[in-house]
């Protein structure tokens, strides 16, 4: 349903988007998890139409966005990471804006808004203006905006960012139904828990750059058993990195001040600790994480997802 | 382009108005609150201009300096001037701003006239006021002019007789009727700058090209200070709400909104015209408003179809000039600053605030390159003078014409602005 091809933009120097390819099919959720600054938004803005790529492709439904981008956006249901909605109108009279941009009219139109806002569970409160509602209240808004034409395929950039836990599930609950309903979902997030909880698949960015991709069982496997053993202390790292090098099987992640991150390389982290143990190093707390999308970000990075 | 599209934007943008009209309630009252305030300060309604309070210092005490300061106190110059002799607190008294300016005439000035001397009349103004001095300086110049003009015509008979009477013998009678003959000649051609007349002057230049000072619309009587002050005003304020209106298009793109409606099915084309449109909307109502309470005012009927056609074109203007500001400014608040001086020098430069008479030359000759001065000039045409659509089809034309091309390059530079995803 939407697939990238090679999509590359930079601004000026600094590649936001380097050669990122994936597909999204209809009825999944495409997860694109990475951290801050890592191209997601930048991802999204050229899904969305709204920014040009320097080369790449997008296509929805075998359409190329470039050559009938208006053709394209009819399909596609886009929940910005702000909340863009107009905060003096009511949210029945956002969603009538809405929907009548995308072509909806009439009976057509009022039932469309009707569902729209309940799923949301705004109905109660369809006829106050936005500016009153909570930030989870204009959150849930903020995604029924880009749903309200049913669309085929769906954008949604970090759309659960600062917002209570009930808003939250309410959220991912509807994400959920929308694609059961066979909507192609590319949904951006930089919280683990939500794109292991949510996303069918997931595609891991950084620096612009995909770094790999699968089911959360596939990338599970790419780090196969390996726990993710951190050590924090007042130990030289220089001196600890050389020490845990030693230690046949075990990849040091990071290493800087007062801490010091190694993949255990299959084996078990107790053991592992007692060697290290027992080279005398200063280790006041230890941190062991079993494989987990972190440990592979870490392990692919050199970074934890959550810096 | 859709325009079932821009209709749903317009909609949307202007109930976001109706639901936050205090920023529009101001600007739509604030000329209608600042003329009332001058019509209070200078006499609403009645059927005078304020006048102007002159001290007169006559040191010379002949007969020209008796007829200057007569010149100010006929009745035909009463309606403007209020003239007390000055005593010795002359000075005094103007700077307590009793008096607009003290007017002297200086020791051996009816002499000087007659024998063709250079002469000097000394003005004061009073520097706290800038309308009221400016007219009688005006005035006063117009009568230096004239005692110049006499001072030069009789030079010719006086310095016929001027032999007979040094030889002591007298004039013979056809001497004499020769000088009355060129005398009369010189009252009759002169008597326009020196007379009665002289006063009224200044009006009768303002009837040809259209209402300049409070004083102009007189001569039609029933002149009304709110009348006259509420056209530039209401000007300005119509270029304030066009421009309040355009840089919500900015604001939307700080607020996310602009990029949203954009990832739909809508071009970036469809979005500027939406906000031109509400721009216009929104002059349109508030022309309507004040067209209302300025109908309630005026005295005389007003030309509908001139006031339609000039409005449509102002509009035309208003939207043309905020879309080009938008479209040039980096961002809303540079935007916001731009169009606050530009629609000040605007205004000020277009005699929108200030009488043209009372603003410098330079500005002065300027003034029509200001889209406000026509605004404000057809207005006053039509309220103030009674004028019709045929005395302000030029207005309408600059205003029309400036407004499309306006539009156009607007329309241009903000649809590139949104195709590069800068708004």
């Amino acid at each position: 349903m939407i697939r990238v091809d090679g999509l590359v933009k930079r601004f000026g120097d600094i590649h936001a988007v380097d050669g990122v390819s994936f597909a999204c099919k209809a009825g999944e959720i495409y997860g694109l998890l990475g951290p801050n600054g890592a191209g997601k938004t930048t991802i999204f803005s050229m899904l969305a139409g709204l920014l040009a790529p320097d080369s790449g492709r997008v296509t929805v439904d075998g359409v190329d966005l470039a050559s009938d981008p208006l053709g394209v956006k009819r399909g596609l249901g886009v929940v910005p990471q702000e909340v863009a909605v107009y905060e003096e109108l009511t949210a029945r009279e956002n969603l009538g804006l809405w929907g009548g941009l995308y072509g909806l009219s009439g009976a057509e139109l009022a039932a469309a808004v009707d569902r729209a806002l309940d799923e949301v569970g705004l109905a109660g409160r369809s006829r106050e203006p936005v500016q009153r509602f909570s930030g989870g209240m204009k959150r849930r808004l903020n995604l029924s905006l880009g749903l309200i034409h049913r669309p085929k395929a769906v954008l949604l950039d970090e759309p659960t960012v600062g917002i209570d836990p009930q808003a939250r599930a309410n959220i991912l609950e509807v994400v959920r139904k929308t694609a059961d309903a066979g909507a192609a979902i590319v949904y951006t997030t930089h919280y683990l828990e939500e794109a292991e909880r949510l996303c069918d698949r997931i595609g891991i960015i950084d620096h612009g750059k995909l770094l790999a991709e699968g089911t959360l069982a596939e990338l599970k496997a790419l780090v196969a058993e390996e726990e993710v053993v951190t050590l924090f202390g007042g130990f030289d790292p220089a001196v600890a990195r050389a020490e845990v090098e030693r230690l046949p099987g075990v990849k040091v992640l990071v290493a800087e001040g007062g801490k010091l991150a190694f993949s255990s390389g299959g084996k078990g982290a107790a053991g592992l600790l007692g060697e290290i143990f027992g080279r005398g190093l200063a280790v006041d707390r230890v941190s062991i994480e079993p494989p987990s999308l972190n440990g592979l970000f870490l392990k692919l990075t050199g970074r934890e997802l959550r810096d | 382009m859709s325009a079932r599209q821009v209709l749903l934007l317009v909609r949307k943008d202007l109930r976001r108005r109706l639901r936050s009209p205090l920023s529009t309630i101001l600007v739509l009252v604030f000329p209608l609150v600042l003329a009332g305030i001058l019509a209070m300060a200078f006499g609403a309604g009645e059927t005078k201009a304020p006048k102007v309070r002159l001290l007169i210092d006559d040191r010379d005490g002949g007969l020209v300096g008796s007829l200057v300061a007569q010149a100010f106190t006929r009745p035909e110059a009463a309606q403007y001037f209020e003239v007390e002799k000055a005593g010795p607190d002359a000075l005094e008294r103007l700077e307590k701003g009793e008096f607009s300016a003290l007017l002297r005439l200086p020791l051996g000035l009816t002499d000087g006239v007659l024998e063709g001397r250079a002469m000097e009349l000394v003005l004061v103004r009073n520097p706290a006021q800038s309308i009221l001095p400016e007219v009688a300086e005006q005035i006063t110049q117009v009568l230096a002019d004239g005692l110049s003009a006499a001072s030069y015509s009789l030079r010719g008979p006086l310095d016929e007789l001027r032999p007979l009477l040094n030889a002591g013998k007298g004039p013979s009678d056809p001497s004499v009727a020769a000088a009355a003959v060129t005398v009369n000649r010189w009252i009759t051609r002169s008597g326009k700058y020196v007379f009665p007349p002289a006063i009224t002057l200044k009006p009768v230049q303002l009837e040809k090209s259209g209402a300049e000072t409070a004083g102009s619309s007189t001569g039609s009587g029933g002149v009304s200070v709110f009348l006259f002050v509420l056209p530039g005003l209401a000007v300005f304020s119509l270029f304030t709400l066009g421009d309040m209106v355009m840089r919500d298009l900015l604001g939307e793109g700080t607020r996310g909104t602009l990029r949203r409606v954009l990832a739909g099915p809508v071009t970036p084309g469809t979005v500027v015209a939406a906000k031109a449109a509400t721009a216009a909307a929104v002059a349109v109502v508030g022309l309507l408003v004040l067209a209302a309470i300025a109908g309630l005012v005026a005295r005389h009927g007003v030309d509908l179809a001139g006031f339609a056609l000039l409005s449509l074109a102002l509009v035309a203007a208003v939207t043309g000039l905020a879309s080009t500001i938008y479209g040039l400014a980096r961002n809303e608040r540079q935007g916001s600053t731009i169009g606050s001086v530009l629609y000040m020098i605007l205004a000020f430069a277009g005699g929108s605030f200030l009488p043209l008479d009372s603003l410098p030359p330079a500005m002065r000759a300027v003034s029509p390159a200001s889209l406000f001065y026509w605004g404000t000039r057809g207005y006053q045409v039509l309220l103030v003078q009674g004028g019709g659509l045929g005395d302000v089809l030029l207005h309408t034309g600059i205003l029309a014409g400036s407004g499309a091309a306006l539009l156009a390059v607007g329309g241009m530079l903000l649809r590139r602005r949104v195709l590069r995803g800068e708004a």
